[in-house]
């Protein structure tokens, strides 16, 4: 049979199988089994099991553990089960935590997930049917501390002066000990000329072994009313960023702006007026009054300084900033620069245009060339129709 | 005499003017120890580029049914976003090619991904759907999208993603025996048994009446409740005798549900129940039997 007409025929006949199927036990976990790997002892450790019902009836979902390691096992949430049908999948947390005296070794249980009673009986003798699925858990008990973690989403929030700075970041503990996340954060000024601070930020909660933590904190910055750049490290995860805010005066507004790129055709001729545009959105909350600065450098030296018109760019709005640049000596140039606006800058951002000699030159030498080609042409038949009417008179003198 | 001058002043500034012309010839190439040659070409068609690509992560399949996953790309195509001509995809499991034929199990195809949004210039998003059977294998997958330009041009990327294990399992709801007497024993009630995920697995059951390992089959209303082992089951049908007792504790029922390879024949088996009702229960009796699905 035709694939074409195979597939969307297979899939409704899935479809009618499953619609058909509503009224009986439809019930799936997408793991077969889970493995901890490296917990400590006395320590922490979860994974998470997926259950989902192909019913848009609510199924009530039962856990236990079972085995030696029932007791180490708990489960997130601590309800007895949970509710999932064909739309809304139900997210079980398994959590280990062996005690501080478990020997050093492999362990082995089981989690049973079941349904509760199905159907409904009708006449005078019959049973109810209920699903299980056996989940085989391994633990591997280890005496030795592991401190990793990975980090990211850091962001410093625009303040008032004299308020605290909103900090926020995401760091996951891949490691079998709890870690406590803890900050470097060098400030700069505008231009990120001057370093103005150093700071440091420590959460005061641990995380948990294999769990991820949205971090929040206030940092006590007392800056003065400007933007600011900020590189923020985590030195345990190992992983930083540069980011940039503003405190601003009480009753200020935030202005937040992204520039996009530069935009440029990437080949240009000599002589030829370059159009340089560079994109820049406006996501604060009010108009801001936007211009690119920047410069065209090649092979390291700054050839020319390109400034954009200040243009007025709406809540939410995407602006191209305009400018021209063109120049007589080929070769490939660099465009790089910032966008300024309400008093910030944002980060920066390059470009790059070759620039060929233009055909139009070659041209003008080429024809040169030619008229010289032509000249020395002329001159020559001059020179040997002259030659032969000298050798004509000659022989007529003769004769 | 005059002629000749004539002649060899001619001749002499022609010699001259074939001098200047070399001159200038040299000029324009330059040193021939240094010589600077420039080149330029026009490039009227350039490669179409897949400048960003991903597919979503950590896919679970939905239960007897399909599930859409996608892959998105950026496409840049010098010549204008309108040159592309078409966008393709792939959707394969690790062990298969992009060019194999489609296979709910390793093997989908897109012929025609959709363009979502452009810039109105250069670049364009597309989205590239693949309706996922509940059989699909579980493994690294990988979604492979190629880009054609007008012109003949194409380009393609590829990124992994993982489908997990899905164990399903679906099983008649209720194993009705109907209305009987003491002393009667039931006619054969079927349960079906099918696999609606993408593994292998095998069925154990046990029965209970109100609790696991109360060694009831069924409560009473009245009277005396029935004992587990009355309650008798077999994979083929066979008459009572043959049938195995039901027990507390669970009982393999030597059946591999095999992984489903065509979507127009799941995996099912069906088994076959039966019950004594011994002296003396009476009304309505009802109890549980649970099907439990593990690993083979």
């Amino acid at each position: 049979m035709d694939k074409k007409i195979f597939f969307p025929l297979a899939i409704i006949l899935v479809a009618l199988i499953a619609m058909h199927s509503s009224e009986a036990a439809l019930l799936g976990v997408n793991r077969a089994s889970l493995s901890y790997e490296d917990v400590l002892r006395g320590g922490y450790a979860e994974q998470g099991i997926v259950a989902t019902a192909g019913t848009p009836h609510d199924v009530q979902v039962f856990y236990e553990a079972r085995g030696e390691i029932a007791d180490w096992i708990s489960f997130e949430p601590g309800e007895e089960y949970i509710i999932v049908n064909e739309d809304n999948p139900g997210n079980l947390n398994v959590v280990v935590e062996p005690p501080s005296d478990a020997r050093v070794d492999v362990y082995e249980g089981k989690i049973v997930i079941m349904t509760g009673p199905l159907g409904e009986i009708t006449s005078t003798m019959g049973t109810n049917v209920v699903v299980a699925f056996e989940v085989d858990v391994t633990i591997n008990i280890t005496d030795t501390q592991i401190l990793t973690c990975t980090a990211g989403g850091f962001d410093i929030r625009d303040t008032e002066i004299n308020d605290p700075a909103a900090f926020s970041a995401r760091v996951r503990n891949t490691g079998n000990v709890r870690a406590r996340p803890s900050f470097e954060i060098e400030i700069y000024d505008q231009l990120q000329e001057n370093k103005v601070l150093d700071y440091e930020y420590t959460h005061n909660t641990d995380i948990l072994p294999t769990r991820s933590l949205d971090v929040e904190g206030n940092l006590n910055l007392e800056l003065d009313p400007g933007q600011y750049w900020a590189r923020i490290t985590e030195p345990v995860c190992g992983q930083s960023s540069m980011i940039t805010f503003s405190v601003l005066e009480r009753g200020g507004i935030s202005d937040v702006g992204e520039f996009i790129r530069i935009n440029n055709e990437p080949w240009a001729e000599t002589g030829e007026i370059i159009p340089v545009t560079a994109s820049f959105r406006n996501r604060g909350e009010r108009t801001v009054s936007a211009q690119f600065k920047g410069i065209v450098s090649k092979d390291g030296r700054i050839v020319e300084v390109l400034e954009s018109a200040v243009i007025d760019v709406p809540p939410g709005e995407l602006t191209d900033l305009e400018m021209f640049f063109s120049t007589d000596d080929p070769g490939q140039y660099k465009i790089s620069g910032r966008v300024h606006y309400n008093q910030k800058i944002t980060f920066e951002r390059g470009s790059i245009v070759n620039v060929n000699p233009s055909a139009g030159g070659d041209e003008e030498g080429f024809d040169l060339i030619l008229l010289l080609f032509v000249f020395v042409l002329l001159a020559s038949f001059v020179l040997v129709v002259l030659i032969v009417t000298k050798k004509t008179k000659s022989n007529s003198r003769i004769l | 005499m005059n002629i000749t001058i004539k002649t060899t002043t001619v001749l002499a500034l022609s010699l001259v003017l074939i001098l200047v012309v070399s001159f200038q010839t040299h000029a324009q190439t330059g040193s021939p120890d240094v010589m600077n040659i420039t080149t330029t070409v026009n490039i009227t068609n350039a490669l179409p580029v897949i400048i960003d690509f991903n597919v979503e992560q950590d896919i679970t399949l939905n239960v007897g049914s399909t599930r859409t996953v996608t892959c998105n790309a950026t496409i840049r195509n010098w010549g204008g976003y309108q040159g592309v001509e078409n966008v393709n995809g792939t959707f394969y499991y690790e062990s298969a090619e992009s060019g194999d034929p489609d296979s709910g199990n390793t093997h989908y195809t897109n012929s025609s991904c959709v363009e979502v949004s452009n810039d109105g210039e250069f670049i364009a998003n597309y989205t590239c759907s693949f309706d996922v059977l509940y059989y699909a294998n579980n493994g690294t997958w990988y979604c492979n999208v190629s880009v054609n330009e007008s012109s003949g041009f194409s380009d393609s990327a590829v990124n992994d993603t993982t489908i997990n294990a899905l164990f399903a399992l679906n099983v008649t709801d209720v194993i009705d025996y109907g209305d009987l007497a003491v002393f009667d024993t039931s006619d054969n009630v079927t349960a079906t048994i099918t696999n609606f995920g993408n593994t292998d697995i095998n069925v154990s059951v046990f029965g209970y009446g109100a609790t696991e390992g109360d060694g009831l089959g069924l409560i009473c209303q009245y009277g005396d409740d029935i004992a587990v082992e009355h309650q008798r089951f077999s994979t083929v049908s066979v008459p009572w005798d043959d049938k195995t007792p039901l027990a507390s504790t669970a009982q393999d029922m030597n059946i591999t549900l095999l992984q489903a390879t065509d979507a127009t024949a799941p995996v099912t088996w069906e088994t076959f129940w039966q019950l004594y009702v011994p002296p003396n229960p009476m009304g309505v009796c009802t109890g549980t039997l649970r099907f439990t699905a593990t690993q083979p």
